[in-house]
């Protein structure tokens, strides 16, 4: 990976992108289902922002707790598995070929996204859905 | 066993509009016996201005409905999609279709629902807790509207329930959010609008002509549940005098200040009257019908003698479940398996951390709470469950009295929302019924001939169905009544209606005994879907032995043979159309308290998911037919057959005689 736009850091933060953007994960908060980090994300965010305004004893306290620890689990094992895969792949098949790889496992997953691969009873009743329906 | 139908001379009165074309000339039996001459009870008292009815029977009529309804104003019902108001509620209760969820980007509602028969009378009883706090959310403009907990109702409503509904499970000091403002200020402002607008429909919806096709009460539901035990009671009112706003959960703390707050806001001399309903026992883990207060504090005189006041009904029956009694707590009653839910408490449903206790407290139950009444009016002089038993829907989808088993598109609240998409599968969760119905016998279909009926108690529950059951009791009763052409006449110039008191005569003479007479006339149904025949008439006792308190289950009169396939959910052969038969207690003590409680039985028929799984083609026998949704068809923890029945209000039987 000589090409200083997809170094290894560079490969490997793609890839962990890709995963935090549209790699299913399971949660269980209100109810479980599968879906993006991203989500949860946003989630936690939106029970960090409930907990400042309503206060920590209320649900927004728990829904903050629930959403950001999951959040951040799941952040430290997409990094770890984005680092391995990338440095695994970089080992055995060479630079050139890892970059490929590595955005052709991105692309996938976004290809992946547009079919209906994601559930919460949060959204549509739990019925699986895409990406794009979780957006806000 | 004595089956029969009397015999009527007399020219049949019409009945109730919601009434007229599912019974037909089998209602006349028991509504207009012949010399009814003889008044019954005190004439009930006139509070309003209006036409009289032209339908008017001083021997009383029973008329049909639901006092347990929410729209859209509530905000469950509006997290789960709900869009239907109070005015669309009562439309529907008058016989109109209406939309239901899910709805297209444009609008369009992609389910509807349509009564088999017109209701006489319904209250939209949305929760008073968040009607302000929905309104700011849903309203550009309005302080809190771009606050993050409102955010989140629209982005992520069901995740918004959890938040906002959260101060109900708070015992202690629940607290409005935040952008409500200082003491909620800005929500209870904002709770003015759709309460005016529930006030509004039903004052709309209440035809006040001679015709007096139908009647509306201004309600709403408390709805309190300390850790997700349930003390929700539907507040109704008399008439068109009301509060400016409702006494919220938010607003006071344990039950007797939902009273006492009631009775500050709500008085009679300026034209205010209510009572209130508890319901869904069977949800609360034991609290509701606990010896002792709410919040722990012990019974007192004052705090019995305010529940008597106050709640002169339970609402027995429901969408969510059977609250009469549960085999193996407390009764061996082999009926007591009815609709009978997996999980004791709201908190046992949503939580996998606290999945149902399983406990069943003797005190969650009705019957229970009928007993131990007894006892608790030998301790203070007043019994705080004396109360007459009806039953209603706790519909979410504005669909008051949408009771049929065959097509049931559930009830939304706590069960399948079916918000946002078509129903796959069964439409709701499994062990949730279509619920129940009220009727309440009265002379004409007023509210405040409804309202004084309700207040003495004069009532019942069924399951559904429109069985019409007249239940008296009296010393005096002839043991030929049945065949009798003025039973109701003579059972109320000789003893007492379901809710009332018998006096038991200080020194009875020898063989003198309680008599009861219990008449049932099934229901007509539809054209389309007649009602199933009656199999059973039975009287459920319960009395005080020293301090030990009894019950027993007596058989009256049966008609078997009935056989249900629930392959094609036929029935054929047995069942009447008419039952009656008089019971004289033979355990009669004078000196020992009672209370005599009527049972209907129909006929077994199939569930409401044994009609959707036939229609499914699901053979638990052949996996391959058990498509998606409906693999519960097969749990056999759910029967495929029910018996639908009707329990009739108590009559007490007092040493004292007291009313």
């Amino acid at each position: 990976m000589k090409n200083p736009r997809m170094s290894p850091p560079r490969a490997r933060r793609l890839l962990w992108l890709a995963l935090i953007l549209f790699l299913p994960v399971p949660y269980w908060a209100f109810g479980s289902g599968h879906v993006p980090v991203a989500w949860l994300l946003q989630l936690a965010l939106m029970g960090i922002a409930l907990l400042v305004t309503e206060g920590a004893m209320g649900p927004g306290g728990v829904i903050a707790l629930l959403f950001c620890v999951e959040t951040l689990l799941w952040l430290v094992v997409l990094r770890m598995v984005a680092t391995r895969v990338v440095a695994r792949v970089s080992r055995g098949a060479g630079e050139a070929r890892a970059r490929a790889l590595v955005l052709a496992a991105s692309f996938a997953l976004m290809i992946a996204a547009l079919t209906p691969i994601y559930a919460t009873p949060l959204v549509n009743d739990g019925a699986a859905v895409r990406w794009t329906s979780l957006l806000p | 066993m004595n089956l029969s139908v009397t015999d009527d001379k007399k020219q049949p009165r019409a009945p109730a509009r919601g009434f007229a074309l599912a019974l037909g000339l089998t209602l006349t039996v028991l509504t207009s016996h012949a010399a009814a001459t003889t008044p019954a009870a005190p004439p009930f008292e006139r509070t309003e201005q209006r036409p009289a009815c032209a339908d008017h029977d001083p021997l009383r009529q029973p008329f049909v409905g639901d006092l347990h309804v929410h729209t859209g104003l509530s905000l469950d019902a509006a997290t789960q999609g709900t869009r239907s108001r109070p005015r669309d509620a009562y439309r529907f209760a008058r016989g109109e279709e209406i939309g239901l969820q899910p709805w297209t980007p444009e609008g369009k509602a992609l389910r509807h629902a349509r009564i088999d028969r017109p209701l006489d009378f319904a209250a939209v009883t949305d929760h008073s807790e968040f009607l302000g706090e929905l309104r700011t959310c849903t309203t550009e403009g309005l302080p809190g509207y771009k606050w993050p907990a409102c955010v989140l109702f629209r982005r992520w409503p069901a995740l918004a329930f959890f938040v906002l509904n959260s101060p109900v499970s708070d015992r202690e000091s629940p607290q409005r959010s935040k952008f409500c403002g200082d003491e909620g200020r800005d929500c209870k402002l904002a709770a003015a609008a759709p309460w005016g607008e529930i006030r509004d429909a039903a004052e709309e919806a209440y035809d006040r002509s001679a015709a007096c096709t139908f009647t509306s009460f201004i309600g709403y539901e408390w709805t309190a549940a300390p850790l997700g035990r349930n003390l929700h009671r539907n507040v109704i009112f008399r008439g068109s005098s009301v509060p400016d706003l409702p006494v919220s959960a938010l607003d006071v703390g344990p039950v007797r200040d939902l009273w006492s707050g009631l009775d500050r806001v709500c008085r009679k001399e300026q034209g205010c009257e209510w009572l209130a309903i508890p319901h869904n026992s069977n949800l609360s883990s034991g609290l509701l019908f606990l010896p002792e207060q709410d919040d722990g504090e012990a019974f007192t005189e004052a705090y019995v003698q305010a529940r008597a006041r106050a709640e002169p009904l339970v609402e027995v029956t429901q969408h969510k479940g059977d609250s009469e009694c549960r085999l193996g707590v407390g009764t061996e009653d082999e009926a007591c398996t009815f609709e009978q839910l997996p999980y004791d408490n709201f908190s046992a449903k949503f939580s996998s951390f606290d999945a149902g206790t399983g406990k069943n407290e003797p005190t969650s139950f009705v019957r229970n709470a009928l007993h131990q009444g007894l006892a608790l009016e030998k301790k203070f002089g007043t019994n705080p469950f004396r109360f007459g038993l009806i039953g209603s829907t706790d519909t979410h989808l504005g669909t008051p009295g949408l009771v049929q088993e065959r097509g049931h598109q559930g009830h939304g609240g706590a069960g399948t929302p079916n918000s946002v998409r078509m129903p796959i599968g069964l439409p709701d969760d499994v062990e949730f019924s279509p619920g129940g119905l009220a009727v309440l016998w009265a002379e004409e279909n007023s509210r405040d001939a409804l309202f004084a009926a309700m207040r003495r108690r004069e009532a019942y529950s069924t399951s559904g169905p429109r069985m019409v059951v007249r239940f008296f009791g009296g010393f005096d009763l002839p043991t030929d009544i049945c065949q009798r052409s003025d039973l109701v006449a003579t059972g109320y110039a000789r003893g007492v209606p379901m809710g009332g008191v018998l006096q038991a005569p200080p020194s009875p003479a020898p063989g003198e005994a309680p008599r009861f007479v219990v008449s049932a006339l099934r229901d007509a149904g539809t054209t389309a879907v007649p009602g199933a025949p009656l199999e059973r008439i039975q009287i459920i006792k319960g009395w005080l032995e020293g301090d030990t308190l009894r019950e027993e289950v007596v058989d009256l009169v049966d008609a078997p043979g009935a056989q249900l396939d629930t392959g094609s959910c036929t029935v054929s052969g047995g069942g009447a159309t008419a039952l009656c038969q008089v019971w004289t207690d033979p355990d009669f003590d004078p000196a020992v308290k009672a209370v005599y409680y009527a049972r209907v039985l129909e006929v077994p028929t199939c569930r409401w998911t044994t009609f959707l799984c036939n229609d499914a083609g699901v053979r638990c026998d052949e996996p391959a037919t058990i498509g998606e949704g409906f693999a519960e068809c097969c749990d056999d923890a759910f029967p495929r057959s029910i018996q639908e029945r009707a329990l009739t209000s108590p009559i007490w039987l007092d040493p004292r005689g007291k009313m």
